[in-house]
């Protein structure tokens, strides 16, 4: 690790973003393990009652069916009627939540956007704050290299962002744990984790590439307002509108292709015309399902990490610091 | 080094553009020499290109032309290996405002390889040893300063330059940076600092380089150029003003009234000045020579330049 790495590390602790951040986080956190207690809650007594009472009703319909049906199949020997009907088991009346496996892997899913979000901002700040506050002068006295500058400066964004998003993840499955285990559920259920662990090594590389942005956006515009703006700039052009206008760009959407590499494959539809012989004015449409897959994603992203990584490197080696 | 500058600069060029396309030329074919030791003084008045130039001998500002050689190594490829050695302020000091002053140098004395030890000792070194654990934001303007130049002495610098330094200081601080400068000099060290009040430098300044307007005008000694630049200037109390203005004046000098005194310009010596008064019947209650300082030449420079 080099030295200049060493205190940007020092520095991104020693920041209250960072910190703000992390608690925004683990707010977020506290959020998906509040919302799940309808999950694990143990039922009511009314929703209890309520369930056998609906499950008797039933089974008093189906035995009234089961006589009726009796009675039409002997006056109809020649119809095959299967008259073996049955209510559904007493359980399935009673919602009883989902389970900790289902719960912990959709809230797993969910910090992705916040945890990709904190990292970007944290990255940002970073080094806007740096400009900022003009300390990037006395900084490059000591560390001349402009690359080594901005290499440590990323670096330093992206491995804090790691401790930040594990944290995170650990907080809401423990509290998930935590929840269910009080409520008297089960939380230990075979293979609950090994599909978690993948989302969230996932989660990390995307987190990873968030920071790598965050940096190279603010090494190339300088100013946290004008970072802010090429980021909405780009939400409102590419994110929302390029879909509706060109569908067949919609690959290139960062949502998209964070879903693909996040879930395995992301989905969208163009429709496809083609010019029908028989009637040359009215083309024949239909829409075209098309698949980004994960790997497709993750390409993507770090290509789009590369290109605004190398776009800071550039204006930062280029121009003037004053 | 040898006689190897510390700072050594040829046809140094820099236009600011802006986006508007409007165009400044901050520095014209700067030709600066600075020598290895002592403290030099680099002058000129507001805009004159310093703190531009200062940023081009750090590699923060890219010249448009020009070459420079910094401790031995030529720009730009030598430039880490030069700033290894250099410590530097360039304009006001800059810090993060949320950390405390110490830990703001204990950021660039991780960087620089620098034990702890060291931030204490330089903390010290400029006063600011109980104020260390303060946020640099309730900092007033002179404990900033003093920060900045903490932070230069980081790394033991061969060559520490220092951009308007008594800035915001009192009486007091600008005598202890004074101190500092010439104990860092006493040392062995060069010492670069620029100003536009010259009374500042005057006292401690081995050397000068004047530039007006992005160029240099004058450079040398404080004293050579001191010398070089002005005759004697003799002030003398009579009784006979207009007697003796009239024939000091058919001796071929430039006398001009101030309150009860007559200043001469141009004499050889106040010896000469006497010896014509008393040639002429006229006896000086008064005469002294007045000593002409660095202020005068620089204002005389800038003066001649500007027309
Ligand atoms: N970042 C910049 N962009 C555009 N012009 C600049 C920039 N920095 C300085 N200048 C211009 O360059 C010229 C020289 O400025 P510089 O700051 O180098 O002068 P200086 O000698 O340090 O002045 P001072 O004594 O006021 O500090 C000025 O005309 C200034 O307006
Ligand atoms: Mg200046």
């Amino acid at each position: 690790m080099t030295r200049a790495l060493r205190a940007e590390l020092r520095r991104i602790r020693l920041r209250t973003v960072t910190w703000l951040m992390l608690g925004l986080l683990l707010v977020v956190a506290a959020g998906f393990v509040a919302t799940s207690w309808d999950d694990a809650r143990p039922r009511t007594a009314a929703e209890l009652a309520a369930a056998h009472e609906a499950y008797e009703d039933d089974v008093r319909t189906i035995a009234d069916m089961v006589v009726q049906c009796r009675a039409l199949r002997e006056k109809n020997p020649d119809f095959d009627l299967d008259c073996d009907l049955k209510a559904n088991p007493e359980s399935s009346y009673l919602w009883s939540g989902r389970s900790f496996a289902d719960v912990l892997a959709s809230a797993v899913d969910g910090l992705a956007a916040p945890l990709a979000g904190a990292a970007l901002v944290v990255a940002v700040s970073f080094v806007t704050a740096e400009f900022g506050a003009r300390t990037i002068a006395p900084w490059l006295v000591v560390v001349p290299r402009r690359t080594r500058v901005v290499l440590s400066k990323t670096s330093a964004a992206a491995i804090a962002s790691v401790p930040g998003a594990v944290v995170t993840v650990a907080v809401t499955a423990l509290g998930l744990m935590a929840l269910y285990a009080a409520c008297g559920r089960s939380v230990g259920a075979a293979g609950v984790w090994g599909p978690v662990v993948g989302t969230v090594g996932r989660e990390l590389v995307l987190v990873v590439l968030a920071a790598v942005v965050g940096t190279g956006l603010a090494f190339a515009l300088r100013h946290a307002t004008a970072v802010l703006g090429v980021l909405v700039w780009w939400v409102i052009a590419v994110e929302v509108t390029l879909p509706v206008v060109l569908p067949g760009w919609v690959p290139v959407t960062v949502a998209t292709n964070a879903s693909a590499w996040l879930t395995g494959r992301a989905t969208y539809t163009v429709e496809q015309c083609t010019p029908d012989p028989a009637q040359p004015t009215t083309p024949w449409c239909q829409d075209v399902e098309h698949v980004v897959g994960g790997g497709q994603g993750l390409m993507a992203l770090v290509v789009l990490a590369v290109v605004v990584a190398l776009a800071g490197v550039l204006v930062f080696k280029r121009r003037d610091v004053t | 080094m040898g006689d190897e500058p510390a700072i050594w600069t040829r046809g140094l060029r820099k236009t600011y553009r802006s986006f508007t396309m409007r165009e400044v030329v901050a520095v014209q074919g700067l030709d600066l020499r600075v020598p290895a030791g002592g403290v030099h003084a680099f002058l000129g008045p507001n805009g004159a290109g310093k703190t531009t130039t200062i940023r081009m001998l750090l590699g923060m500002v890219r010249p448009d032309a020009g070459e420079i050689r910094l401790l031995g190594h030529a720009l730009p490829q030598g430039l880490e290996p030069a700033l290894r050695h250099v410590g530097a302020v360039v304009e006001q000091p800059t810090f993060y405002p949320h950390f405390s002053g110490r830990e703001n140098l204990m950021l660039l004395a991780v960087a620089a390889g620098v034990p702890a030890s060291k931030v204490d000792a330089v903390l010290d070194q400029v006063g600011l040893a109980g104020r260390g654990r303060d946020r640099f934001r309730k900092y007033s303007l002179g404990m900033r300063q003093r920060l900045a130049i903490a932070a230069t002495l980081l790394r033991d610098p061969q060559l520490v330059i220092l951009d308007e330094p008594t800035n915001g200081l009192d009486p007091a601080g600008i005598h202890d940076v004074r101190e500092l400068m010439r104990s860092l000099a006493d040392q062995g060290r060069t010492v670069l600092v620029s100003s536009h009040a010259l009374a500042e430098v005057e006292q401690v300044a081995d050397t000068v380089s004047i530039v007006v307007r992005g160029a240099l005008v004058a450079e040398g000694r404080v004293a050579d150029l001191l010398g070089e630049r002005s005759g004697t200037t003799v002030r003398v109390r009579v009784d006979e003003t207009d007697d003796a203005a009239a024939v000091l004046r058919r001796t071929g000098w430039t006398v001009r009234d101030d309150a009860n005194h007559l200043v001469v310009d141009g004499a050889p010596s106040a010896a000469e000045v006497n010896r014509s008064l008393v040639a002429s019947g006229i006896y000086a209650h008064e005469l002294s020579l007045v000593r002409p300082d660095l202020e005068a030449v620089f204002l005389d420079l800038t003066r001649e330049v500007a027309s």
